[in-house]
């Protein structure tokens, strides 16, 4: 199973976000960002297990507006 | 002291709120979205529920439409100031606070301002009907008087601000927590709320409810958010959150609505029966009432005059019997030039569900005596 990290743009997001992807189903937390990489987002991420694609549209889906997804295998 | 200036803030906060303020002193001093360690992170959770609560409680469509500022006033000028430009008309009620007053007339945005029947809704939706222009952008009123309780017909308002594509602005400074306000069923835009008032929460917090855009801020700074930028951010609730959100109070709102909530049925009921109260028992003496509590359609604001004194003087002597009552214009001169009270203002009994009818009985007994004084 892939493994996601997910920069969202505010503390705010990041919460409603895991959230939204738990009532879902996925294993999802929030992390504190180690790697600035760019100091975008909100210092936090969704970390968040499952497919790429359905995460990603769950969130959009809700108004959570994805900064950045990496993953990892 | 028996407290009747509700209006202006609730004067007896409920046990819980007291708890949860001071429960979020002594547990949860650390700046939420902020610093990253775990007490922030439990501070962030706070607010973040708070805000959730806050959105379903006044039916709005999300966590991230509820915006903590200093107070109502503010979050009145972020809606007025974030959202009208030059060229923009706006509709406004005769009813209005200066916090509406002020930043339109800062602004010199072209506003209308619509009567407010005291007696006939259909009426007033018609006033504001007429006073709209093809340029109007905003329709802005109060939920409730704060000088006469007078409370405007919000859906129908909403309705009619929805099907002509106007955006629709609500100060519910009075109305919030003793009113029911739904802004997805009465089509609110901005709803701008006093937490102090009618959630029952320490003052230095307001909040915006903003489902509508808001195309720019007043105040800039940091968020805590994409920190490399200087321009700020564009989402909410960030981009109106420029620096250290009042924490204590904003942990107190869960535990305001909640009594709200468990009190839904008698809170309205209880406090204008009060205000039926004191008008009922004074019928016949000198005082001077400007609404009538028995009518349908009235928060629990009722002003008064008595005869031969001015408002300060009556408020003056009534705060030495032990009474606490406001005296003057309450920041809202329109209201008095529609009931001809401009020069001498009135006195304000507004009660709170703390209140009982024994005190309001002391209260006109004082009013009573005031031709003696």
């Amino acid at each position: 199973m892939q493994r996601h990290i997910i920069s969202v743009s505010s503390i705010t997001y990041a919460i409603k976000g895991r959230d939204l992807l738990r009532k879902q189903g996925f294993r999802a937390y929030i992390e504190r960002k180690t790697n600035s990489n760019g100091n975008t987002g909100c210092g936090y991420v969704i970390v968040a297990d499952g497919n790429r694609q359905k995460i990603s549209d769950a969130l959009m889906n809700s108004g959570v507006k994805i900064l950045q997804i990496n993953s990892i295998a | 002291m028996i407290y009747f200036d509700n209006a202006a803030t609730t004067g007896h906060k409920p046990q819980s709120v007291l708890g949860a303020v001071n429960y979020a002193l002594k547990n949860l001093c650390a700046n939420p979205g902020r610093s990253g360690h775990s007490l922030s992170q439990k501070a962030a959770m706070t607010v973040f529920e708070v805000r959730q609560k806050t959105s379903d409680f006044f039916g709005s469509n999300g966590v991230e439409t509820v915006v903590f500022t200093p107070n109502c006033t503010a979050s009145i000028n972020y809606v007025l100031k974030g959202v009208l430009s030059a060229g923009d008309h706006i509709v406004i009620s005769d009813l209005e606070h200066n916090a509406v007053m002020r930043p339109l007339k800062t602004m010199n945005i072209d506003f209308t301002i619509a009567n407010v029947s005291l007696t006939d809704d259909e009426e007033t939706l018609r006033n504001f009907k007429k006073a709209t222009k093809p340029n109007t952008k905003m329709i802005f009123c109060t939920a409730a008087s704060n000088v006469l309780g007078k409370i405007l017909p919000i859906k129908k308002i909403g309705e009619f601000c929805k099907q002509k594509g106007i955006l629709f602005g609500l100060d519910a400074a009075q109305g919030a927590g003793v009113i029911p306000i739904n802004m997805k069923d009465m089509k609110v835009d901005y709803l701008c709320i006093a937490a102090h008032k009618g959630l029952y929460c320490p003052m230095g917090l307001g909040i915006l409810i903003a489902r509508g855009p808001i195309k720019r801020t007043i105040i800039e700074g940091g968020t805590g958010t994409d920190s490399v930028q200087f321009i700020q951010p564009d989402t909410l609730p960030e981009m109106l959150e420029s620096g250290t959100v009042n924490l204590p109070a904003i942990a107190s709102v869960n535990a305001g609505i909640d009594f709200v909530r468990k009190h839904w049925n008698c809170i309205l009921k209880h406090e204008n029966n009060l205000t039926k109260k004191l008008y009922n028992t004074l019928q016949g003496s000198n005082v001077i009432f400007y609404t009538n509590p028995n009518n349908d359609g009235y928060a629990p604001v009722l002003s008064f005059n008595v005869e031969g004194f001015s408002s300060e003087e009556i408020a003056d002597f009534l705060s030495k019997k032990g009474f606490a009552l406001r005296s003057g214009l309450h920041c809202a001169p329109t209201a008095h030039k529609k009931i001809g009270t401009l020069k001498q203002g009135t006195v304000r009994f507004s009660p709170s569900v703390f209140n009982t009818p024994y005190e309001v009985d002391l209260l006109a007994q004082q009013i009573k005596k005031l031709k003696k004084y």
